[in-house]
């Protein structure tokens, strides 16, 4: 006789089954409704990824993406789905390796956030090249002041910050444009400071700081002074290393491109011809230190998002962040306070680090930024491109920009709102980057050693004891690997060389113009490159000499 | 169940079942067993993750281990002792005895040369009464491994021989600084505090099992049971996010709760007076994630209480095999309730423990994801945090070299095994014997 189960027995017997059951059917109806609305037989879908989660970004790129929709489907009748694919900033890059590896990745892709794409072959394999596009009209401008410009031209650097000098080609369409600024309360800054005006002076952006602190003891408040972490750390740490290093850097670089390279930096090191004690070196440890002091508590383990939370929330009196962040950063502050843009003030007045900072950092090199790539592996191509167009028109781009609080890069467009314009790009300044980070050793142990600087566990000479310490120890092998690598990019240029000395030789007449185009610029940079190569080489040479001696 | 030898004759009959068995095969075996062999390739490789692949040989584990001379005395004396505990019969016959034995002293040899080297090269100098000492117990060891009297104290000598070329080798490696990737070799010690702190970790879950087991009402294990699988469904990563909260220096819940309960005022008396780190002051916001002497605390301070759901499931599905009438003889004797845990459910679920303890230390030695969520690729502050898998990721991703990557995944792939099979020789459950 069957035991007689009681309710409690029976859910507890099926309970399983049912929730599987109903998450099944659950996924089902999502995948059918999916499938449906992307690949039925009259649409075309293509999906575009990005990293940019700031707020306001995907709603005013999916106003874009419905206006393209509406139009495509007046146009021709049938429907067309562009599906964005936000990826967070973290897994950005991972996402996108093994989608492009795998040939399942976006149809339209933000290039950036992976060394994949510093690497021009890496481009070449799975980007689609431009510039047959580019050097067209954009067909949307027709009736418009920009018709039958060349689609390059119509972008505010004429599309030069978005091509590929080993190749001559383009591989990137941008939408916007940014820069960093410092973000301030306003209310906050009349209140302790008694003024509307932000410091323009080092000395007395660190007055203001110290005010904050004064204020907080006189009304027993926790007013912080600036909103960071690591990431605003950048801005400072950037920005005054360029400044205080920038006439060394023109002084050490040999290959004339306001980049001192590692293994360029290396060779000079053992040739003593410059040293982390120098006082470029150390101006820029002892500048962000102080400035560091007036940090958030715990900002190393703090994110972005930790600083930016605190500003919105009124506890701080200012931070720092591009452009980008302008819409997110205004929006949760309304009806708190007043928000302000002001520049970084660069250390020329203070009394020690003045004789070496001549000005400030300019901005001339700004590119178009949020630049979209075309997956080559794309089956839908002509609609990417399409698309692409359409979101470049000045209307488009205008509507884009504006609802994003973002820097329009269409030639004739304006920044929408009035702060917008002090993050135009400053063309006055000085500028140069090193690249100093010879070996993943010294990036992972004098990064661990950053922090201990800036949280006070080491001082500015022990600071640079364990960088000199490091970079000396790994400094050869590091040397060895970069070279290594360079070498196989010679190599790479060597096929791509010889591809386009084939093209020449049995390629159409366009092809044979297109490839000795490429041929001239290629052959010199590879030429360039090899030169340096073999030189550093020769430098080391010597310098191992020179100490055996 | 019968079981049958299945033979080309009765093929045909077992065809069904084999053929089933097929896709679950073919799945295994494209999504685990090739990706470990490309691994292995690769790490015989520079690549770039994409195309472009040079063959260097040995090159990459060269750079990982530097001069493969100077790790030979822990090749030797591993080789010799791992050859004579492996030995067939328990190592009961006389002539493996005696090959471990001679092994045992061969590798203690090296293994006093290693301590030597290694504390002249730290310049603090190893007290060489310490070293002698230390051969006096090795030498003691390797005579007792040879006899036959007392297999308990044999298997424990033989345990030791495991254990002690490792540190030697590890001391002599560290305090040698020599060529290799030292970066590497420096994250290991958080492994073995992280193993090390683990090992106490694994309690809370037995306990709760045990807790649960014990529970009278059927419906209520039933309860439990449904309350520690719910969680499951909740991605780690929210729980990894959550935690960065709780460790927030300003509004984090940490910090709060020491405030609330007044252990904060014990924490600056215990710092400003025993430990003299600086982290604890007044007011009390300490950066758990930014300062370097709170980082491998927090790192094991994670997860409190320490109750993992899959370790509580797999050691109440142990217990659950236990006997109700084991339970009813321990009751006439008098055993009370520790006597019955000690007696009774601690022996009968070794297996799951040992299971467990596998999957910890290869869950630890793999560990990269925690620490990069928390600390950032770096490791955090000083690289206190920098883990081997944390490495391997930096390698692979950050800079690129995924043959490099694969190399230092094939070493802790051995060093993981090695592991394993100390694991398996010596946590056994009375169960199987």
């Amino acid at each position: 006789m069957a035991e007689e189960k009681n309710l409690f027995q029976i859910i507890k017997g099926s309970l399983g089954l049912v929730i599987l059951a109903l998450a099944f059917i659950a996924s089902t109806i999502s995948v059918i409704y999916n499938h449906i609305t992307t690949e039925g037989p009259d649409v075309k879908a293509i999906r575009i990824c990005h990293w940019q989660l700031e707020k306001g970004f995907r709603n005013a790129l999916q106003a874009i993406i419905d206006d393209y929709e509406k139009d495509y489907k007046a146009r021709t009748g049938k429907t067309v789905r562009v599906i964005q694919v936000p990826v967070a900033e973290k897994g950005y890059a991972q996402f996108i390796n093994t989608g492009l590896i795998g040939n399942m990745a976006p149809d339209i892709i933000e290039v950036g956030h992976t060394k994949a794409f510093e690497n021009f072959s890496n481009i070449v394999r799975y980007f689609l090249p431009l510039g047959k596009y580019v050097n067209e009209p954009n067909p949307y401008n027709a009736g418009t002041k920009l018709a039958g410009v060349p689609w390059k031209d119509t972008f505010f650097d004429d599309l030069q910050g978005n091509i590929t000098p080993e190749l001559q080609e383009y591989y990137r369409i941008p939408f916007s444009v940014f820069t960093s600024r410092i973000y301030y309360n306003k209310k906050l800054l009349k209140e302790i400071s008694g003024s509307d005006k932000f410091p323009t002076t080092y000395l007395g952006f660190t007055k203001l700081c110290d005010k904050v602190k004064e204020y907080n003891e006189e009304h027993d408040t926790n007013i912080i002074p600036v909103a960071a972490s690591k990431y605003q750390l950048a801005f400072f740490e950037g920005n005054y290393g360029k400044a205080f290093t920038a006439d060394m850097i023109r002084r050490l670089d040999d290959n004339f491109n306001m980049i001192l390279e590692p293994q360029e930096a290396y060779v000079k090191y053992l040739d003593k011809q410059w040293n982390f004690d120098s006082p470029e070196f150390q101006n820029v440890v002892k500048s962000t230190s102080e400035i560091t002091k007036y940090f958030m508590p715990g900002w190393i383990a703090a994110n972005r998002d930790d600083a930016a939370f605190a500003f919105v929330q009124g506890r701080a009196l200012m931070t720092s962040s591009g452009s980008w962040d302008a819409k997110s950063l205004i929006d949760q502050s309304k009806g708190l306070f007043g928000v302000g843009i002001a520049m970084l003030p660069f250390p020329t007045d203070h009394p020690e680090y003045g004789k070496y900072v001549k000005g400030g950092v300019n901005e001339a090199s700004v590119t178009g930024g949020i630049p979209w790539g075309v997956n080559k592996a794309s089956n839908k191509i002509d609609i990417c491109i399409d698309f692409l167009r359409y979101a470049t028109t000045r209307a488009a781009n205008q509507k884009f920009n504006d609802l994003v609080y973002w820097i329009p890069v269409i030639k004739g467009s304006e920044p929408g709102h009035d702060f917008l314009k002090k993050f135009a790009p400053i063309q006055e300044g000085y500028s140069a980057t090193n690249k100093i980070p010879i070996s993943t050793q010294y990036t992972i142990i004098v990064g661990g050693y950053r922090w201990l600087l800036y949280a006070g566990k080491m001082t500015p000479e022990q600071y640079t004891a364990g960088r000199i310490s490091v970079y000396e120890k790994t400094g050869e092998d590091g040397f060895l690997k970069l070279q290594e690598k360079d070498y196989r990019v010679l190599r790479s240029y060597e096929s791509v060389i010889t591809s386009d000395l084939i093209m020449e030789a049995y390629g159409n007449k366009q092809q044979k113009a297109d490839a000795r185009t490429r041929l001239d610029s290629v052959t010199l940079i590879a030429a360039r490159k090899n030169y340096l190569y073999y030189k550093y080489n020769d430098q080391l040479k010597k310098s191992s000499e020179k100490e055996a001696e | 169940m019968n079981t049958v030898k299945v033979t080309w004759k009765n093929f045909g009959y077992n065809f069904t079942i084999l053929f089933l068995l097929l896709p679950t095969l073919a799945m295994v075996a494209t999504f685990c067993y090739t990706p470990a062999f490309e691994a292995i390739r690769h790490s015989l490789y520079v690549w770039d993750g994409e195309y472009v692949e040079e063959y260097v040989g040995l090159k990459n584990f060269h750079n990982l281990v530097g001069d493969l001379g100077l790790w030979a005395p822990l090749l030797l004396g591993s080789v010799c002792s791992f050859a004579s505990a492996l030995a067939p019969d328990g190592g009961k016959k006389i002539m493996f005895r005696v090959f471990g034995a001679i092994g045992y002293l061969g590798a203690a040899v090296f293994f006093f040369i290693d301590f030597r080297v290694a504390g002249k090269a730290v310049s603090k100098g190893t007290p060489l009464t310490f070293l002698m000492v230390l051969l006096g117990i090795v030498v003691l060891c390797a005579l007792l491994s040879i006899q036959k009297a007392n297999p308990k104290l044999r298997k424990w000598t033989l345990f030791f021989a495991y254990f002690l070329p490792f540190v030697s080798g590890l001391v002599y490696i560290i305090g040698v600084r020599q060529m290799g990737d030292w970066l590497l070799w420096m994250s290991f010690k958080l492994i073995f505090i992280l193993i090390a702190a683990n090992l106490i970790k694994m309690w809370p879950s037995i306990f709760t099992a045990v807790c649960i087991h014990r529970l009278a009402s059927e419906r209520w294990q039933y309860i439990y049971r449904v309350l520690f699988v719910i969680p499951m469904i909740i991605p780690s990563i929210v729980m990894l996010l959550l935690w960065k909260f709780f460790y927030d220096p300003n509004v984090g819940f940490l910090n709060q709760l020491l405030m609330w309960t007044g252990i904060d005022k014990i924490l600056i008396w215990t710092d400003a007076n025993l430990l003299h780190w600086g982290v604890f002051n007044n007011p009390f916001k300490p950066v758990w994630l930014g300062e370097p002497d709170l980082v491998i605390p927090a790192l094991i301070f994670w997860g409190f209480p320490w109750v993992g759901v899959v370790g509580v499931l797999i050691y109440l599905s142990g217990l659950q095999n236990i006997s109700q009438s084991v339970y009813e003889a321990a009751d006439l004797d008098g055993v009370g309730s520790w006597g019955k845990f000690t007696y009774i459910e601690l022996p009968l679920i070794m297996t799951q423990i040992r299971l467990n303890l596998i999957l910890m230390v290869i869950g630890t030695f793999q560990a990269y994801g925690f620490q990069l969520m928390l600390l950032g690729p770096e490791g955090g502050p000083n690289n206190k945090g920098l883990t081997p898998g944390l490495y391997m990721f930096y390698k692979a991703f950050i800079e690129n070299e995924y043959g490099y990557a694969c190399a230092v995944g094939m070493l802790l792939f051995f060093i993981i095994l090695i592991l394993t099979i100390i694991n398996q020789k010596f946590v056994r459950s009375r169960a199987n014997g």
